[in-house]
């Protein structure tokens, strides 16, 4: 749900020189919120990987920008597993 | 209510003398997106017959999550609860594509039924139906992956709408798959790779269904399977 005053983010998956683009965005309180949502995402498809037998491709990461494209932040696969963050 | 232009499926085929008891009390609505038909533990007000456009009844979890468990569109009714004798909605039932369809109010259609046998029966053998595509989806949840489960829930709504285009959000799919935006990003990226789906700005195009039910791996049909039998039948 559009969450109104709060910032939009994008969250892209870089794999290499490949980006798949985040085509909507999302609205989360600040960066931290949205770098949580990227770790999240990142332990749900490295876990569906493992369960299904496909290849991890820890190397990719996630590519923050805010609104108007400008990158704040890269959130690489291997965060989601070292970064202890609590879900 | 001018016959041309009535599309729900089960007004379609009740008996006319059925249909007088209902008729009386339909109210043609707009359902403009994500228009509530019923709320959380709320009283249901009324059942809704679409025409057009579908809605979905989400389970809500604790910590903001949530999961589609229940997909209806013009082939069947929302208020099955009042048919089965609760008065409260279990789960929030919404639009999810904006349509437009028939209400009826929840005691119009109790006092319906009461007069009518036939009516209790067919009602009861939709709600059957229904309860049969969540057990379906049940078990896609737990077993198949999610492009898999992507697929299933593309060709579910695909049956539910005229034409090859479905507005819909990587939001609402996610929430429609219980997972992350991400991973309906990722689970769109490899259906449009093998050319079953061409995904656009807030919409998804459905380019090859035969495909689709392939990668739905038997997760599509059985659900489907069993409306098409009531309407065989009854």
């Amino acid at each position: 749900m559009e969450r109104l005053g709060m910032p939009l983010y994008y969250l892209h998956i870089k794999e290499g020189a490949e980006l798949l683009l985040d085509p909507e965005g999302a609205n989360f309180r600040n960066l931290d919120t949205a770098r949580t949502e990227a770790i999240q995402s990142a332990r749900e498809l490295i876990s569906q990987a493992v369960l299904t037998g496909s290849p991890l491709r820890m190397h990719r990461a996630f590519q923050i920008d805010d609104a108007h494209g400008r990158t704040l932040l890269s959130v690489p696969f291997t965060d989601a597993i070292h970064s202890g963050d609590k879900l | 209510m001018p016959e041309r232009t009535l599309r729900n499926r089960i007004l379609c085929r009740l008996s006319s003398a059925d249909r007088a008891l209902l008729e009386p009390h339909l109210e043609r609505v707009e359902l403009p997106l994500r228009t509530p038909l019923e709320v959380r533990n709320k009283r249901i007000e009324h059942a809704y017959f679409l025409e057009d456009g579908i809605a979905s009844v989400v389970a809500n979890g604790t910590n903001d999550t949530s999961i589609e468990v229940g997909l209806i569109g013009s082939e069947v009714m929302t208020g099955l609860a009042v048919v089965m004798g609760a008065d409260r909605a279990a789960h929030a039932t919404y639009m999810q594509v904006a349509g437009m369809g028939y209400r009826v109010p929840a005691e119009a259609l109790r006092h319906a039924i009461e007069q009518s046998a036939e009516l209790q029966r067919i009602f009861l053998r939709f709600a059957h139906t229904f309860f049969v595509q969540a057990t379906y989806t049940a078990l896609a949840n737990g077993r198949n992956k999610v492009e898999e489960r992507l697929a299933r829930w593309l060709l579910m709504a695909h049956d539910r709408i005229e034409g090859d285009e479905l507005p819909l959000t990587h939001e609402f799919l996610a929430i429609m798959l219980g997972v992350r935006r991400a991973g309906v990003t990722t689970a769109i990226k490899i259906l449009a790779e093998r050319g079953l789906v061409q995904p656009r700005r807030r919409m998804i195009r459905i380019t090859d269904r035969a495909g689709l039910k392939k990668v739905s791996n038997g997760a599509y049909g059985p659900a489907a399977a069993e409306i098409e039998k009531v309407f065989a039948r009854s």
